[in-house]
């Protein structure tokens, strides 16, 4: 199949240009990041609503003794949960965001290889359906990535076709999220705009770059271990048997969520994407913008330490920031949040829907620092209690990322959803996401504290609301297209283009003079409002 | 307002992509599949190092097929550049010798694999050993399988005369791979055949 990109006219007039292929077959051949960008974010934010509603049926009250003791059919759906919403859904929210935005921060006309990343959206998209159909086929065993130990105690059954089916499906996502790495990082070494150098880079770029280097290191060893995970399983091996205890190291470093650097790695880009929004809304600088930007590089980059965890994290309580260094990621964070109470102060900040998010982020991370030191003082380990386990998985690999991204997509709604979020959207949407966060980890933690069974139902609902958070993506995106309107977000480059923007992006190739382009005395615009100042 | 250059003139051809890109992205996709290999590697140490008999006794070593493959991938790594300096000099006709050459070694490369996969005398899921050296197996299958479809592609535009010494990246990412193709094998034989 050929793929073709349309060409503007001569002398196109300020203002938006139609988009090409209009109709809905456009988008199946579009290689326009700004689409690609948006089939990622909506095929990600779909699969999380399936993994919430996935979470909420498992979590219902069955025929188990407790919530973690479960039947095989609750240990096959939260398995699903895990590779919907973990796997699949929330790393394609975040390249989405990547995808469409860095680009135009970086003023770029296009993507460096358009071809690439489409192959890998749409490849992405078939993983996940490939996934599906194997959990839909049968009982995948062996499969839950978010268990410490390889669930499998002796010799596989061989040729278990759904099994296989799910470890295909995943292995074409991770091959989709390198691919989607790859196009990302290259576009930011060969596409910036004349001027625009590495130092001149806004937060959101950098930390999409950091997020790349470090997906285009963990995915492919994600990948080796799924390959040994499927010969085994294929000719009925016993790699992951108890009695090897290789096995379980190769486990725990290759496919064990929490063992692995992709596990944290979007909720230190969060810091980054949380940067150029408090910076944006404040229409300053961020105060201390160079400590900013290295120290949420340096929390994306700390968590490559995630493969350097032993079998010693399975006693402690912090469980998924398995290592030192990882747990030392809260250093770098700090002092990013120090940079944006400065800016707040500084600034004008304003009423931004996307501004409380930023205290959603923050709250959700001071609650997963207090869960397990309540857990310590209470003598409970991770090992012990592997609720606990799960609500730190679910309130720092889900929930702090799943909230920055929300806030993220509001701050740039003008430019993703061509019209600003209504604030009282965005508000019902936080409170629905929040509450449903806190309310899905609280099972885990209650459970470790002694809580009997019917605590699950709190679970129940967190997940339902978590969903129904999701879902008000829905309304926004099917809003109607308001051309201009939000314009005024920041000051890097992507908001000296019209919202949404035109097919590449910039009429005029801007020229990059510093790292805050729209505080220059004139920067070139695509839009009929003319120079900003 | 700055004077700047319009992004896509109208009726212009479309601009050139910058030089730095294939051989960028040839480096980071290499850089991602050594990574898929440092983790097979990894598996096989953390393996090896918590298992007593390791390798298994009733496993063979066929030292001379292992070792022909690598020699024939060194070669093939000369014939490529070979190619690649004919292409930078306008050396046609020697630049579609060094890739045939190429091409041809690579598929003697892919038999030998197979073959000696093949003579391999435990299953894959014999041992925990057996299931890591077939999966390294796999992925060096697999590297080739992508090295030489990306070899043929190259292959087909210089015959239809769409690599040049204007256009040689397409060339050189593509000897990047290959290069890859090879360091990959060196570390599994390496790894497998050497330290065992």
């Amino acid at each position: 199949m050929t793929i073709t990109e349309t060409r503007p006219s001569a002398a196109t007039p300020a203002g938006p240009s139609p988009a090409p292929g209009a109709a809905p077959a456009g988008w199946f051949s579009t290689v326009d990041h700004k689409r690609l960008g948006l089939l990622l974010v909506g095929g990600g934010l779909a699969a999380i609503v399936a993994g919430c509603v996935l979470a909420a049926v498992y979590q219902a009250p069955g025929g188990a003794n407790s919530p973690y003791l479960w039947t095989a059919r609750q240990s096959r759906l939260s398995s699903a949960t895990t590779s919907a919403a973990l796997v699949v859904g929330l790393p394609a929210v975040w390249l989405g965001l990547f995808t469409y935005v860095v680009p135009l921060q970086i003023g770029a006309t296009r993507l460096a290889l358009p071809r690439l990343h489409a192959l890998a959206v749409w490849a992405y998209g078939a993983g996940a359906l490939v996934i599906a159909a194997g959990y839909a086929a049968g009982h995948p065993s062996s499969l839950n990535l978010a268990s410490p130990l390889p669930p499998s105690g002796g010799r596989t059954h061989r040729g278990h076709d759904s099994t296989e089916l799910v470890i295909a499906g995943l292995a074409i996502v991770a091959v989709a999220v390198a691919l989607c790495a790859v196009s990302l990082l290259v576009t930011v070494i060969s596409q910036r705009a004349p001027g625009m150098t590495f130092a001149r880079l806004p937060a959101l770029s950098w930390t999409a770059t950091a997020t790349c280097v470090v997906i285009v290191l963990a995915a492919p060893v994600f990948l080796s271990g799924l390959l040994v995970l499927y010969v085994n399983q294929r000719y009925g091996g016993a790699f992951f048997a108890a009695q090897n205890r290789g096995g379980t190291r190769v486990w725990q470093h290759q496919l064990w969520l929490p063992g692995r650097p992709e596990a944290l790695v979007f909720t230190a880009a969060s810091l980054g994407a949380l940067c150029d929004v408090v910076g944006g809304r404040c229409r300053r600088p961020l105060a201390g913008f160079t400590v900013a930007r290295a120290a949420a590089v340096a929390a994306v980059l700390l968590t490559l330490w995630a493969w350097a965890a032993n079998m010693s994290v399975l006693r402690s309580p912090v469980i998924p920031t398995a290592t030192g260094p990882t747990a030392a990621l809260a250093l770098p964070a700090g002092l990013v949040v120090l940079t944006w109470l400065g800016t707040l102060r500084l600034g004008h900040p304003g009423r931004h829907p996307s501004l409380p998010y930023v205290g959603a982020f923050l709250l959700v991370l001071l609650l997963a620092a207090a869960g397990p030191v309540v857990a310590a003082f209470a003598g409970v380990s991770g090992g012990d209690a592997p609720g606990l386990a799960n609500a730190q998985i679910t309130l720092l690999v889900l929930g702090a990322p799943l909230l920055a991204v929300a806030g993220a997509l509001h701050h740039w709604a003008a430019k993703v959803w061509g019209r600003p979020s209504p604030p009282g959207l965005a508000l019902l949407q936080l409170l629905l996401l929040l509450g449903g966060i806190v309310l899905l980890a609280m099972p885990g933690e209650l459970v470790a504290l002694g809580a009997g069974r019917r605590v699950a139902i709190i679970g129940v609902a967190g997940a339902a609301l978590v969903a129904l958070g999701v879902l008000l993506f829905a309304g926004l995106a099917l809003g109607r297209r308001a051309t201009g309107a939000g314009d005024d977000g920041g000051l890097t480059l992507e908001w000296a283009t019209s919202s949404p923007p035109p097919v590449h992006n910039f009429d005029q190739v801007p020229e990059v003079h510093s790292a805050h382009p729209l505080l220059e005395p004139a920067t070139v615009t695509a839009t009929d409002e003319g120079p900003r100042a | 307002m700055t004077s700047a250059p319009l992004a896509l003139p109208s009726g212009a051809p479309p601009p050139a992509p910058p030089r730095v890109t294939l051989r960028a992205a040839a480096l980071v996709t290499t850089v991602a599949g050594a990574m898929v290999f440092a983790g097979l590697v990894a598996a096989y140490l953390a393996v090896r190092a918590s298992t007593g008999a390791f390798p298994p006794r009733d496993v063979n070593f066929d030292y001379y097929t292992a070792t022909t493959l690598m020699i024939t991938l060194l070669l093939s790594a000369v014939t490529i550049e070979w190619a690649a300096y004919a292409v930078r000099n306008d050396m046609r006709g020697q630049a579609t010798v060094g890739m045939a050459l190429t091409l041809g070694l690579g598929v003697a490369y892919l038999n030998g694999l197979t073959y000696l996969i093949h003579g391999l005398k435990f299953g894959p899921g014999a041992h925990p050993y057996g299931t890591l050296v077939h999966a390294m197996m796999l992925a060096s299958l697999v590297n080739v399988l992508v090295g030489l479809g990306n070899l043929v592609l190259t292959t087909l535009r210089h015959i239809g005369r769409q690599v040049s010494l204007e256009n040689y990246d397409i060339l050189r990412a593509t000897a990047i791979h290959w290069h890859f193709v090879t360091l990959a094998w060196i570390a599994v034989y390496y790894v497998v055949y050497v330290t065992k």
